[in-house]
């Protein structure tokens, strides 16, 4: 089997390699080796057999017996936790409880009601009322900024993305030179250990543009590219990573 | 949950998953937090999320035992951090293989306490040292050269040949990238 080594592969990205497998890559090493890694067969191989020898290190441990009481503690957290469960799955659903302080009994029925005083519509519109009201609280609360990540890279300007509670997330960069006739800048999206995702292109240095994809835990990187492409063709301006 | 209809048998696969990996388990977590009230913690929260998660005890399937661990050393070094008051990302929550047929089966059939204590001491001191403080401390390459005084790129230099001569004396295919 050939372990494929890319261009841009040195010494450096299999040091990097065994602090991956290790967990213990930091901030800038970890944004560069994960892009690398996506594209660097002989890297990902490195990383995957570096854990497989890892795996065995804990057996390089002693064995050791807990507390007296240890195993009796847990058993009784387990116990309670199966105890809550039952009766969770015991207890009546609200929604099928009687509700008799809503039931009319004053004798009304057939009368001709004040539009105001007719407890269905009331109900409804301030049903609906509520209803907006937390449409619209939970999409202000959605919409908060949880993170912010400025890029770095070679290029003068400021590349940041902005991560919002939902998951949703905005890539704006300033002062970055122009791409050049027929070029762009393309955003990408790297998982660990997977290929880059294009999550968007950017005519300019000063644009910005919602991030296809979910940011979260991922490597942002961007690249200038002569138009959309589906796989990155050269090395990135910026890059970052965004903590999950 | 993936638990049984009964409570009693559900205790009964805790248990069991229990008594099959709790010594190791308890040894990793000390031998790591240094203190038995901490690592008991650790293997409890650990015990109690594959029970959660239907895992039960099978001689045959050595991955159990081995994804245990993993989750054990990841969550003890979120302690670690959290000791250190290092904001990181959570190993708990990022590193932690979603099953044990996620684990490597090669590395699990073939454990063997002995020959990883032999690999592990076959190594030079000075890479012994860093890949013990990476993998047991948490240690990060610019951490280890803070502690040992040492230049990173000396320390990043170590960790990777102390993990070419790791897995050689395992025997984990190192031909393969020393052929290409």
């Amino acid at each position: 089997m050939a372990a494929t080594p890319v261009d841009d592969h040195t010494e450096e990205f299999e040091q990097l390699a065994g602090l991956s497998a290790l967990g213990v890559l930091e901030g800038g090493d970890q944004a560069r080796f994960n892009l690398h890694v996506a594209q660097c067969e002989r890297c990902r191989l490195m990383v995957r057999l570096d854990r497989e020898a890892l795996l065995k290190l804990p057996f390089t441990v002693p064995e050791m017996e807990p507390s007296p009481d240890f195993k009796a503690r847990l058993m009784q957290r387990a116990a309670d936790e199966l105890s809550a469960r039952d009766a969770g799955a015991a207890a009546p659903r609200p929604g099928l409880i009687p509700n008799t302080s809503s039931r009319n009994t004053s004798g009304e029925r057939g009368n001709v009601i004040p539009f105001f005083r007719r407890p269905t519509i009331m109900r409804s519109l301030a049903a609906v009322f509520v209803v907006a009201l937390v449409s619209v609280g939970a999409f202000s609360y959605e919409n908060q900024p949880v993170a912010q990540v400025d890029l770095h890279g070679d290029a003068p300007g400021r590349a940041t993305v902005v991560v919002r509670r939902s998951g949703a997330a905005e890539l704006e960069m300033r002062d970055l030179p122009d791409p050049g006739p027929g070029y762009v800048y393309e955003a990408w999206i790297i998982a660990q250990d997977q290929q880059p995702v294009a999550a968007g292109v950017l005519p300019n240095g000063n644009a910005s543009i919602p991030l296809q994809g979910d940011v979260r835990g991922k490597t942002v990187a961007i690249t200038r590219e002569p138009g959309r492409v589906n796989a990155p063709t050269s090395n990135p301006v910026m890059v970052g990573v965004v903590q999950s | 949950m993936n638990l049984s209809e009964t409570p009693a048998a559900d205790l009964a696969q805790l248990e069991t998953l229990y008594d099959a990996h709790h010594r190791q388990a308890i040894g990793l977590a000390f031998h790591m937090l240094n203190d038995l009230g901490d690592a008991e913690e650790v293997v409890q929260e650990v015990f109690l999320s594959a029970w959660r998660s239907g895992h039960t005890y099978d001689a045959a399937r050595g991955s159990t035992h081995t994804w245990i661990l993993s989750m054990v050393r990841n969550r003890s070094i979120d302690v670690l951090r959290a000791r250190r008051r290092r904001p990181v990302e959570s190993l708990a929550e990022g590193v932690d293989p979603a099953d044990p047929s996620d684990v490597p089966t090669q590395a699990v059939s073939n454990v063997d306490a002995e020959s990883a204590r032999a690999a592990l001491a076959s190594l030079p001191p000075e890479q012994k040292q860093v890949i013990e403080l990476a993998y047991f401390g948490g240690l990060s390459h610019s951490e280890i050269a803070t502690q040992l005084a040492a230049p990173i790129g000396t320390v990043k230099g170590r960790i990777r040949l102390g993990l070419d001569r790791l897995r050689a004396a395992m025997g984990v295919q190192h031909d393969v990238l020393s052929a290409s």
